[in-house]
């Protein structure tokens, strides 16, 4: 359970420790993954394992959770800002601000979103090529490219190199 | 020579292992086994500080807020910004609640067995009344933080010059003083019941000989109501410039070192050199918290919604003392450009570990030549750590300790 043992997390951005995913190591049944996993899927997952059900994630990604879906912005977006410097009301990337909702799966009912924060994808991603699809439609300024590539390395699931 | 293998002592997260040699009686050898080192600091170096609160809050599932505030601090000092009293205000109520849910942890749930048995309680009824008081201020305290914090455990609002969004005290205000209210008055009970452990047979087994070095970020200007709570930057500790030798020993830090500042100031006589005073300062910490909290947000209804300040500079260094539950949390980073050069967290832990080891050795030791049983000595040394609740897998450094 959690990022870390999911996909490497934050964890992986410590090379010297050489963590490994849990299933390079052994096979596993079932992920859970968020830092920290949302309570409402731990819960859902205990309910169903003690009651011998299946248990389903949810194929969707993070904006369909997002309180200010639907999001207007349109590509190619420029990036300005790398996290919200105040409170927004509209989708933070129609504001310029770096958002990993488009790529990132659902199950957290966005709650960094709601509280100010913006996603950097500690739920994973919704499938292994959709943060370099979701690159291409991003123009990111050449001072920014460093700090850009080092959130979208945050949990590393994908290392990404600019 | 018998040598006993303790394992697992409950830690929040993970388990510690002790090992204990002994002839003929005489102990030879303990050695103090706490595994993980996850180099937390390496890994927020070269990162935006605009994203490192959030990050630092998934050190500890227990503290996560108080290294939240103590980062953002550190950094609103390296980039010269200081955050609106109201968003300190706020703050402060996070952190007394995270005090109230960490204490309910420790007392009611992972040290209650050590209490059961030092208290000789015999009645199941009791017990389970001690759990499910525990279970009942954690689940207010989670509510609460989930109101004001986005959460129980993430992502918290606090950030590099305040807050990034205001929560509704307003809502929150009647429902709470209700409920902390009720929660203050199932306290006394347990409070009671606390005082009696100093009277255990083991008692003397637990009594410091001497007061350690005290440690606390509790400044001049000190209130007793808000004793935990105090967020203090640093006048204090200008003396100890060497961060390092914090971590060498005869350093402790936590309630106990926080009630001794309040007898030095309060000058009231009481034993302090008791470890088993820990629960009691445990609940009494809890009480304060909550009626802090009350007092605090009942002000907050007042003041102006202006809750985050813009850094002026983007490099610098900065510094910042936060009381978390176990002791003085400390943060030390160095910004350049608006990206994290370098970052020092020292966690409570981390500074205690230095005396748990030394006074492990001394439980044994003063066990056996009271002629206990092997074994007593043994659940005397688990119940010791356990009071500590050395949850390390938040310490980012490792302390190399001589036997």
């Amino acid at each position: 359970m959690g990022s870390c043992a999911c996909f490497g997390g934050i964890s992986s951005n410590v090379r010297e420790l050489g963590l490994e995913p849990v299933h390079s190591v052994v096979k596993v049944d079932l992920e859970l993954s968020g830092c920290p996993p949302p309570e409402n899927l731990t819960s859902t997952l205990l309910y169903t394992l003690t009651t011998g059900r299946e248990f389903k994630y949810k194929i969707a990604n993070l904006c369909s959770e997002c309180p200010f879906h639907p999001c207007k912005a349109k590509y190619p977006i420029v990036i300005r800002e790398l996290s919200p410097k105040e409170r927004h009301e509209k989708c933070l990337l129609e504001e310029g601000v770096l958002c990993l909702g488009p790529v990132t799966r659902a199950g957290c009912e966005a709650r960094c979103i709601v509280w100010g924060w913006s996603c950097y994808g500690c739920m994973g991603l919704i499938k292994p090529t959709s943060l370099v699809d979701f690159l291409a439609l991003l123009v990111i300024p050449k001072e920014l490219k460093h700090s850009v590539t080092n959130l979208l390395n945050l949990y590393g699931e994908v290392e990404y190199v600019s | 020579m018998s040598l006993k293998r303790v394992h697992p002592l409950t830690r929040v997260e993970g388990n510690a292992e002790v090992t204990v040699k002994i002839h003929r009686r005489k102990l030879q050898e303990l050695e103090l086994n706490l595994p993980t080192l996850r180099k937390f600091e390496n890994l927020l170096c070269g990162k935006i500080v605009d994203v490192v609160p959030l990050l630092v809050a998934k050190i500890c599932g227990v503290c996560p807020f108080s290294h939240q505030v103590a980062a953002s601090i550190a950094l609103e000092k390296a980039l010269n910004v200081d955050a609106p009293p109201l968003a300190s205000n706020v703050r402060r109520l996070i952190l007394a609640m995270e005090h109230v849910r960490s204490h309910a942890y420790n007392v009611f749930l992972m040290g209650l067995q050590d209490s059961a048995r030092l208290l000789g309680l015999n009645e199941k009824e009791l017990v389970y009344r001690l759990f499910r008081s525990g279970l009942n201020i954690i689940r207010f305290a989670n509510k609460v933080l989930s109101s004001i914090a986005g959460g129980s455990i993430s992502p918290g609002i606090s950030t590099v010059g305040g807050l990034l969004k205001m929560p509704d005290a307003g809502l929150l205000t009647n429902h709470f003083r209700k409920e902390a209210q009720r929660t203050l008055e199932g306290m006394y009970w347990a409070l009671n019941l606390s005082k009696n452990l100093t009277a255990s047979k083991y008692s003397e087994v637990f009594n410091l000989e001497e007061v350690p070095t005290l440690v606390t970020s509790v400044g001049e200007d000190y209130d007793p109501i808000a004793n935990t709570l105090k967020i203090h930057e640093g006048d204090y500790w200008k003396e100890l410039a060497d961060i390092k030798g914090l971590l060498t020993g005869g350093v402790f830090t936590g309630p106990l070192a926080r009630a001794v500042f309040t007898n030095l100031r309060l000058k009231v006589e009481w034993q302090t050199s008791n470890l088993l005073n820990l629960y009691m300062l445990r609940i009494l910490e809890i009480m304060n918290a909550l009626s802090y909290s009350v007092n605090l947000l009942r002000d907050l209804k007042d003041l102006k919604a202006h809750y985050r300040e813009n850094p002026q500079g983007e490099s610098g260094s900065g510094r910042c003392f936060v009381e978390a539950p176990r002791g003085t949390l400390i943060y030390e980073c160095e910004v350049e450009k608006d990206v994290v050069k370098n970052i020092k967290i020292i966690t409570p832990t981390e500074i205690n570990l230095p005396f748990i080891k030394m006074f492990s050795r001394k439980i044994v030791e003063k066990s056996l030549a009271k002629g206990l049983a092997l074994q007593e000595a043994i659940e005397n040394l688990k119940t010791a750590i356990r009071m500590f609740d050395p949850c390390v897998s938040c310490a980012t450094h490792v302390t190399v300790i001589d036997s």
